[in-house]
């Protein structure tokens, strides 16, 4: 059968030449794969299961002065339930027990949260909301709660955490330290937290990593990365105590004065160290939030607190002494056109220029800076210019206020600008601004700049340090300061600010009552509005601390002047530096003994020393020695009145049982 | 080599819940000494000493120190 076997060789060829084929378009295929695409898959496969990791570094702290934390980031959590997961029998022991405890913990009904639990199972919801943003500690109160204890899978507990910033002061100084924008997470623009973003975020680092069981994903290789670094810490200049104080001190007077916001800026006074800032605003219900910071971006005219820096430019060209008589007339004078009037009806008189700024006399200060100055005004401005009141000072923090003092030739001057800005219109500056000035009055001429930062620090490496930088050295001539902080004093003494007047403290400042909003004089005089301001320093000799109060728009019917609205904040403050600093009193010791005390002593040093059984003679002894002694013998001891013992409830020489109860009677 | 890649996955875990605890114990820390700074501050005291009718004082503390004789 030839024929017959070379049809089956044919078969077999073809059948070999088939496979071949299929061999060959393997290799072609493979060949394809490996060097052709080869690049797009390797990538491909390289993509799914390693990525390069953003390792996110630590923002660094911000720390008051004492080391007390302001701000520090913090996982917050975000408390979920999945409804399915969790078995009928399980749910239906545990809902309301839950239901009770959560009740207890975020304050609706029980029957509430029983509802949106049903719900959430009825409707499969395997992502119900419980609560946000909690802390640690209520955390991990909710992870015990009934059901949840039994674990994300049984449970259905699903916890998710996410860092935040946190400021363990709470509200207090919040608009200082500054928050993260609200709109772009990750970023920092007001505050401290904005002026030294920079060193406080860090640098991200970065790694590449492959995917393992679970989700989770391991570094590939042991180098070949940016490692994270962590953000430096800023030591700020805050100080807690007087934080807290100048914060509730303001808050008490603005809701007494029901007024619309407020500032209160303590400075240290020889290193210009911020050491509180608080500005609290009204918020829609009423109540005081710290909403602006407005003591260092609020720039509005000072009114009489500018008298002070008016009358140190008239000394230092000795155009005037505090001697100089001025004629303040019946309290109400014209000048150019415009009326000028005091406070004090029917007038001051004839009143010293040092008396003028006791009394704040508007009159008084219009005509002494106008007579000495109406000829050549620019040298009164100039003067304000060398002391750079003109400009910004130039702190880090964002939104400084700009001041405005025209000059002539300005579209801001007219005949009469000279003696507005004599007694603070006409002219704007900001709390920090004016504060600035006053401190260097109280820092005997130095005027040293307002520092906010005492050190940035890695860990504990300092990273750099922040010393106190002086603007002038010498503002004016000691005469000159002399002479200004002898009036200062004087105004707490016996001027407008008599009322603040403590005979255990010292203080030294000047009160400021300004009209705001005057434009339209009708409107005003219905809806009066005022600011009250007082700066000064304390003590008043060898001063410590400077200090700026402001308050915007105190209702007018409860009181607008600076000493009734700002002054007790100011006291308030001084009187707890005073209180917080202990007199010293020296004694030259002696080691005298007295001859009674030692009698005394050693006779009750007898009594004690007996384990005795019986009941002691106490009477005659004082109270607490009695105490002692009976109490170290078992007994119970009951006191009734203060001082030695006239009355014991049981007699001498009785037995003592433990436990025995004994009443003195004390007088 | 599959061994010391298991060990090394092991690891990772362990890292992982390490770290869990590091954050959740810095939050603890932190909520604990919110509640310190909060409770130690002067207003909160004062708040609570009014209860009980102690104000704060208007006059420092006096420090008596004793010079020796020599």
């Amino acid at each position: 059968m030839p024929n017959n076997e070379k049809n089956i060789l044919n078969r077999l060829y073809f059948v070999a030449g088939g496979m071949f084929l299929f061999a060959l378009l393997i290799a072609v295929k493979l060949i394809d794969i490996q060097f052709i695409e080869g690049d797009a898959y390797r990538a491909l496969a390289a993509k799914n299961t390693t990525k390069n990791v953003v390792i996110p570094a630590n923002r660094g702290n911000v720390y008051a002065d004492d080391g007390s934390l302001l701000a520090s980031s913090v996982p917050k959590y975000e408390i979920r339930f999945d409804a399915v997961t969790v078995n009928k029998k399980d749910f239906d022991e545990n809902l309301v027990p839950l239901s009770k405890e959560m009740s207890k913990m975020f304050g609706k009904p029980a029957s509430y949260y029983q509802n949106i639990l049903r719900k959430a199972r009825s409707n499969k919801n395997r992502y119900l909301l419980i609560a946000k943003r909690l802390g640690y500690s209520d955390y991990i109160r909710v992870k015990k709660m009934p059901l949840f204890r039994k674990g994300p899978n049984r449970g259905g507990f699903i916890a998710e955490s996410s860092t935040v910033r946190e400021h363990p002061m709470g509200k207090i100084a919040e608009r200082l330290v500054g928050n993260e924008d609200r709109n772009t997470p990750g970023h920092y623009s007001v505050g401290l937290e904005g002026a030294y973003h920079e060193q406080l975020s860090g640098k991200e680092g970065r790694r590449l990593k492959q995917k393992i069981s679970k989700g989770r994903w391991k570094p590939v290789y042991d180098e070949n990365q940016v490692e994270p670094q962590d953000g430096h810490d800023v030591i700020s200049t805050i100080n807690v105590n007087m934080q807290d104080i100048a914060h509730h001190a303001l808050l008490k007077q603005l809701e007494e004065y029901q007024a619309d916001h407020g500032s209160v800026i303590v400075m240290e006074v020889a290193t210009g160290e911020i050491k509180a800032v608080a500005n609290l605003g009204k918020s829609r219900n009423g109540g005081y939030y710290e909403r602006l910071n407005y003591a260092v971006g609020e720039s509005s005219e000072p009114g009489s607190t500018f008298k002070t820096i008016a009358l140190t430019v008239a000394l230092e060209h000795k155009v005037l002494d505090t001697a100089t008589v001025v004629d303040t007339e019946k309290g109400s004078v014209r000048m150019y056109g415009r009326s000028i009037s005091d406070s004090k009806r029917g007038g001051y008189g004839e009143i010293s220029a040092a008396k003028a700024l006791e009394v704040s006399s508007n009159i008084g200060f219009a005509r002494m800076i106008d007579g000495a100055y109406k000829d050549d005004p620019k040298k009164f401005t100039d003067q304000i210019k060398k002391w750079n009141l003109h400009q910004k000072i130039g702190i880090p923090i964002m939104g400084e206020g700009e001041p405005v003092i025209p000059e002539e030739g300005d579209a801001l001057w007219s005949k009469n600008a000279l003696p507005s800005i004599s007694y603070g219109y006409n002219l704007q500056m900001t709390p920090l601004q004016i504060l600035t000035f006053y401190n260097a009055i109280a820092n005997n001429g130095t005027m040293v700049k307002p520092h906010f930062i005492k050190e940035i620090r890695s860990w504990n490496k300092q990273v750099e340090v922040f010393k106190p930088e002086v603007l002038i050295p010498k503002i004016a001539s000691q005469t000159t300061i002399n002479k200004i902080q002898e009036v200062l004093k004087n105004i707490v003494l016996r001027g407008t600010g008599k009322s603040l007047y403590s005979e255990n403290f010292s203080m030294a400042g000047k009160t400021g009552t300004a009209r705001i909003e005057y434009g339209n004089l009708e409107l005003w005089l219905k809806d009066k509005k005022y600011v009250s301001s007082f700066a000064g320093y304390f003590p008043a000799e060898n001063p410590k601390y400077s200090c700026i109060v402001v308050i915007h728009k105190p209702s007018a019917t409860k009181g607008y002047y600076g000493a009734d609205v700002t002054g007790p904040v100011f006291k308030r403050i001084a009187q707890k530096i005073y209180t917080d600093s202990p007199l010293r009193a020296e004694v030259a010791a002696v080691d005298l003994i007295d001859q009674a005390t030692k009698n005394d002593f050693e006779s009750y040093y007898k009594k004690a020393q007996q384990r005795s059984v019986k009941i002691p003679d106490v009477k005659g002894m004082a109270g607490m020695d009695a105490v002692a002694l009976l109490e170290n013998l078992g007994l119970r001891v009951h006191l009734k009145g203060n001082g030695t013992v006239r009355h014991q409830s049981l007699n001498t020489g009785e037995k003592i049982k433990e436990g025995q109860e004994i009443i003195l009677h004390l007088s | 080599m599959i061994g010391s890649s298991h060990t090394a996955d092991k690891k990772v875990h362990r890292i992982a819940q390490l770290s869990n605890q590091t954050k959740e114990l810095k939050s603890e820390y932190l909520d604990v000494r919110k509640q310190l700074t909060q409770t130690k501050m002067e207003s909160k005291i004062t708040l609570v000493m009014a209860k009980t009718g102690l104000q704060t004082s208007e006059t420092p503390p006096k420090k008596i120190i004793i010079t020796k004789k020599q």
